[in-house]
């Protein structure tokens, strides 16, 4: 922050002024992503309380080899790509029960590292620029957050076992 | 595509409150969820309006210019589409330096502004070009090298080793935006048609 505002100065720009200006723009994309917030957290809420994850998660649980994949980690791994607030939550949880040492807690924390929350980026940034044709845009991202997935469940099994 | 998105997940998620006798939880998550989203705002917005202003003396100065010059052998590659010295290049590289050095509040102002740079190049406002995938689909991967978040709650557990994965982040989160980039660019090529 710092070094932005020093290198302004040297280079003449009258900082003040010209960080008031930008500070103006914030509010009209506030402006436009305040609907976009209230729409998609609605939906992400919904579906991650509702009980859905559980069923699905019951489903895959005995086809597991729970050796290398944990079925405690199965939920973290779908909920990430969906709502970060939900998935912390749930290492959170992760962490309390087992201890961010176990492997269990070393497995969540780097499958919340490999990647962000690929639905709320694409709801924010699309959202603010009024894109309503998303193409083929979520399904490249939810390809390489299963690719990142994929890649700690191996990652962690290699380096921590 | 977003209309389903937003229907399925809202049509899931009220059936399986029904389903599993859970509607008064799938009430109070209807009503609480305006709240959440308020809440989260208000959490980004002075964020926001600091980084705004940031930018924007940085944009001034020239410093986003010279940052996106050293990053502009990839990002041409990257993005072919956009004009070699656009303000969509250098708004990209600051948001692509912030989310590396984990300070993710200071990406998203870098990354919406990057957004909106993109839609003034792009022809049809309501689909998304091509840059604008690219440039997102780099984002959700997460590019993060330092997981700022993820050290700090283990430190809060009491982990022996809280910054042990973090060599493991980084491996795995390249995986991610390598497939990301891969997959984007494979299938760019076939919805030309």
């Amino acid at each position: 922050m710092l070094f932005i505002i020093f290198y302004g100065i040297i280079n003449k720009v009258d900082v003040y002024d010209t960080f008031i200006e930008g500070v103006k723009e914030s509010f009209s994309m506030i402006y436009n992503l305040f609907p976009t917030f209230i729409g998609m957290i609605l939906a992400i809420n919904l579906f991650t309380t509702s009980g859905f994850l559980d069923f699905i998660f019951n489903f895959v649980k005995p086809i597991l080899n729970e050796d290398i994949i944990p079925a405690e980690i199965l939920p973290l791994a779908i909920i990430r790509p969906i709502s970060g607030s939900a998935s912390l939550a749930y290492l959170n949880n992760l962490f309390t029960t087992y201890g961010p040492d176990s492997f269990i807690g070393l497995l969540g924390s780097v499958i919340q590292g490999c990647t962000d929350t690929t639905l709320y980026v694409i709801g924010l940034y699309f959202g603010s620029i009024g894109i309503k044709k998303i193409r083929y845009s979520l399904f490249a991202s939810l390809f390489a957050d299963l690719i990142g997935i994929i890649a700690s469940i191996i990652l962690v099994n290699m380096l921590f076992k | 595509m977003v209309n389903i998105i937003w229907s399925i997940l809202i049509f899931i998620g009220i059936l399986f409150g029904f389903i599993t006798n859970n509607l008064d939880k799938v009430n109070t998550t209807i009503v609480d969820s305006t709240k959440v989203s308020l809440e989260m705002l208000f959490k980004i917005f002075p964020v926001l309006a600091l980084w705004m202003g940031l930018t924007k003396i940085a944009e001034q100065s020239g410093l986003l210019k010279k940052l996106s010059n050293k990053l502009s052998f990839f990002l041409v590659k990257l993005f072919p589409e956009i004009p070699k010295g656009h303000e969509a290049l250098s708004l990209i590289a600051s948001n692509m330096i912030a989310n590396i050095f984990g300070l993710g509040s200071a990406a998203t102002p870098f990354g919406l502004k990057a957004m909106q740079s993109l839609q003034k190049l792009n022809k049809d406002k309501k689909v998304a070009s091509r840059s604008m995938i690219t440039f997102l689909v780099i984002n959700t991967s997460g590019l993060t090298i330092i997981p700022t978040t993820i050290i700090s709650l283990r430190m809060m557990y009491k982990s022996i080793q809280p910054t042990t994965i973090v060599f493991a982040c980084i491996l795995s989160t390249t995986a991610s935006t390598i497939a990301g980039i891969l997959m984007d660019r494979f299938l760019a090529r076939r919805y030309k048609n």
